[in-house]
């Protein structure tokens, strides 16, 4: 009896550890999740990473050629672009991609529901500022600002089946939403492809595709835009098949004689937009909505911006001021976590 | 009848021997495969471009130069199994900014697990899990 009861003990004690090393080396047949691919590229004048979870071996190098050809239809810049066509066009009508019509019927749209605190037509005052490049921290000429302040009027862009119609003199920039539009398009191009988890971060678009692998929710830090260094954060928000976009005063721009000159610009007048805020998280369910409405909601102040938030439903904003107050919207009560309060 | 008793005795103490010797190899195998230092501390794969120059272990303390000609340098440090820029001759110094990354603090960072440098090129991300 005994010695059958130490063979049976052996047998389990060998079992058990056979199957505890199989266990994991044979997880890809017992687990379903694909393995984790990531990417680096540069698009956009700006950085772009991809992390999904996919056993397809070609999907990111396939998702880089997208970025490509999306950079080069609405890059500002290079020559032949549609944007560029548009800017160019000196009141003529120029036929542009679908894709081109899309961002500027949705840019439209943001306009008119902000009663032109967005505008995609800002771009001439933009032109005139340099928060980037060798012009830094020098301020335009004021008659020139003015000027150029008052051709921005959306209402005059004119965009129907055969293309786009802008008035001479008038200019596009769709800094502000361009990023946003593309994010969504690659996070559905790779859904198409399988992907069923996965984070992308556009030049600081964050994007998650479905929850994590184990079924928990993304945890996105929220930048601080008073932080002294790049990474430090105000807090934390959980997140699935949503974007994050931030606004604010320390992204690009300059001190000047104690005044903050940053690229948020008053699209009445062409100077940086001067309230409380030093910086907007906005959450919503896609890049293009967080991406737009982050700027926006910038431009009305804690106040007005919390009350249009609040009337949209689905959208989520956390608001910083230069007084380093922290304030967010109802729907992120039990979603977003003060930093002091992360482990 | 005494010899026939001790037999069996004998048996049963080198069953629990076999069986002690097992137990130790089990918590050995165990032992390495969590203390392996892969996942006690992580690996980060450094890309120029949209490359990978180098993989490296954050197990083993050291510095990295990337060294891209025309003055482009940075210089990435391994040190007590976090990973930073350390230096870089980028005009913005925004990657030397952007602090240390490690597997207890990337989701307390805005770029979570990524090191960017813009204006050079070079990224540095640490490696969540096994990659295919």
């Amino acid at each position: 009896m005994k010695r059958r009861f130490l063979g049976a003990l052996l047998a389990v004690v060998l079992f058990s550890s056979l199957t505890a090393c199989g266990s994991t080396e044979v997880r890809p047949i017992v687990s379903p999740t694909p393995a984790l691919k990531s990417q680096v590229g540069f698009y956009f004048d700006t950085v772009v990473t991809m992390q999904v979870y996919t056993d397809d071996e070609t999907l990111l190098a396939d998702a880089q050629a997208e970025c490509q050809r999306y950079d080069n239809l609405l890059s500002k810049t290079a020559e032949g672009s549609d944007v560029w066509n548009i800017n160019h066009a000196e009141g003529q009508r120029v036929p542009v991609s679908d894709e081109t019509r899309e961002i500027l019927d949705k840019a439209l749209d943001y306009s008119r529901r902000s009663d032109g605190i967005f505008d995609i037509t800002v771009e001439p005052c933009v032109a005139l500022w340099d928060f980037t490049g060798e012009g830094m921290g020098l301020l335009p000429d004021e008659a020139a600002l003015s000027q150029a302040a008052a051709k921005v009027d959306w209402t005059q862009v004119d965009v129907n089946e055969e293309g786009v119609l802008l008035p001479a003199g008038m200019t596009i920039d769709l800094g502000a939403i361009a990023k946003g539009y593309i994010t969504d398009r690659i996070a559905d191009f790779l859904r198409a492809r399988g992907v069923e988890s996965g984070f992308l971060n556009f030049g600081g678009n964050v994007l998650t595709i479905g929850r994590k692998p184990d079924g928990s929710e993304w945890n996105i830090g929220i930048q601080d835009p008073l932080g002294t260094r790049d990474q430090s954060i105000v807090g934390a928000a959980k997140v699935s098949d949503q974007a994050v976009v931030t606004s604010g005063i320390y992204e690009r721009g300059f001190d000047l004689d104690g005044v903050r000159y940053h690229h948020i610009l008053d699209t009445a007048s062409g100077w940086p937009v001067q309230n409380e805020l030093a910086g907007v998280s906005v959450i919503a369910g896609d890049a293009f909505d967080a991406d737009a409405l982050s700027t926006t909601v910038f431009a009305m102040g804690v106040e007005k911006g919390t009350a249009f938030i609040e009337s949209l439903s689905g959208i989520d904003a956390i608001f910083v001021t230069r007084d380093d107050v922290v304030t967010w919207t109802s729907g992120l009560n039990d979603r977003f976590v003060l930093a002091d309060q992360v482990s | 009848m005494a010899e026939n008793e001790k037999k069996p005795l004998m048996k049963k103490r080198d069953l629990f021997i076999v069986a002690a010797l097992l137990l130790v190899a089990v918590a050995g195998m165990a032992a390495v495969k969590f203390l392996s230092p892969n996942t006690a501390t992580g690996s980060a794969k450094i890309y120029v471009g949209s490359y990978v120059y180098k993989e490296v272990s954050l197990g083993e303390d050291q510095v990295i130069e990337i060294d891209q000609g025309n003055d482009i340098v940075n210089h990435v440090e391994i040190k007590d199994g976090a990973i930073y820029m350390s230096d870089s001759t980028c005009p913005d110094q925004q990657c030397v900014g952007q602090g240390e990354i490690s597997m207890d603090n990337y989701e307390q960072r805005v770029l979570r697990n990524w090191i960017v440098c813009l204006p050079n090129q070079v990224t540095v991300e640490l490696t969540l899990e096994d990659e295919g």
